[in-house]
């Protein structure tokens, strides 16, 4: 083989490389996408029920925001209205429930 | 799933959840900021690493083809020239599309630090009352 042949075939098998590397990065980020609306995982206020189950499903809906990706929740302006506003009924929720004041960190939502 | 999120998912910054940040959530835990920023500098530096990676690879081989043509003895044939210029192509397109990703970082960053801190609180809240 001469120069050419060895630089083709090297560079060719480099580049068919990172374009694996590239496509099974893309098709691992499309499986992180999260599609759809969130579900309400309790009920919409704590009214009648005893501190500890309302506390619980703060806690369930507060892990239940966390499945989404960092970019998704960056990026795609739907999945951030509707994380933002559930993030917003949890903080009235909370301050309702401890007299706690939330911070003043999600007014641009 | 929709165009837009498919593109979302492929030029978006990382490829964090926010679950990843979970363990930073709790309040007993000092310093969660420092430590997110801590996550997104190292993802910053290895991107970096693999954009110089890709670019320098995309020059040499530019560089392999210019040395193929001026060197004394059998040219290369067009096939070749062609398979080398694609895979230079090939290479700084990943470099480029790695760069995009790197620009969106910021924003993913900001958004995850405001998302950790309300969440932060609500746990400490949580935490207070004795429902940690």
């Amino acid at each position: 083989m001469d120069f050419a042949e060895v630089t083709t075939v090297t560079a060719l098998l480099a580049s068919a490389l990172g374009l694996l590397a590239v496509l099974r990065d893309v098709l691992s980020r499309l499986t992180q996408v999260r599609i759809g609306k969130l579900e309400l995982v309790g009920e919409p206020r704590g009214i009648g029920r005893s501190p500890e189950e309302v506390a619980i499903e703060i806690q369930r809906e507060l892990a239940a925001l966390s499945m989404f990706s960092t970019s998704q929740y960056a990026l795609d302006p739907t999945t951030r209205a509707q994380i933002d506003a559930r993030l917003r009924d949890l903080e009235r929720r909370l301050a309702g429930f401890s007299d706690a004041t939330p911070p003043d960190l999600g007014a641009s939502g | 799933m929709t165009l837009q999120q498919v593109f979302i998912a492929v030029v978006g910054g990382s490829r964090f959840e926010l679950s990843d940040f979970d363990p930073l959530m709790h309040p007993l835990v000092d310093d969660a900021d420092v430590h997110l920023q801590k996550a997104y500098d190292w993802h910053f530096e290895r991107t970096m690493t693999a954009i110089r990676l890709v670019f320098g690879a995309a020059g040499a081989v530019v560089l392999a083809l210019v040395t193929a043509v001026l060197k004394q003895g059998s040219d290369p044939t067009g096939g070749q020239i062609a398979a080398l210029i694609a895979s230079a192509g090939l290479f700084a397109g990943i470099g480029l599309l790695l760069s995009v990703r790197l620009r969106n970082l910021h924003r993913e960053y900001v958004a995850t630090l405001s998302y950790l801190e309300r969440q932060r609180w609500m746990r400490q809240v949580l935490w207070n009352l004795g429902f940690g």
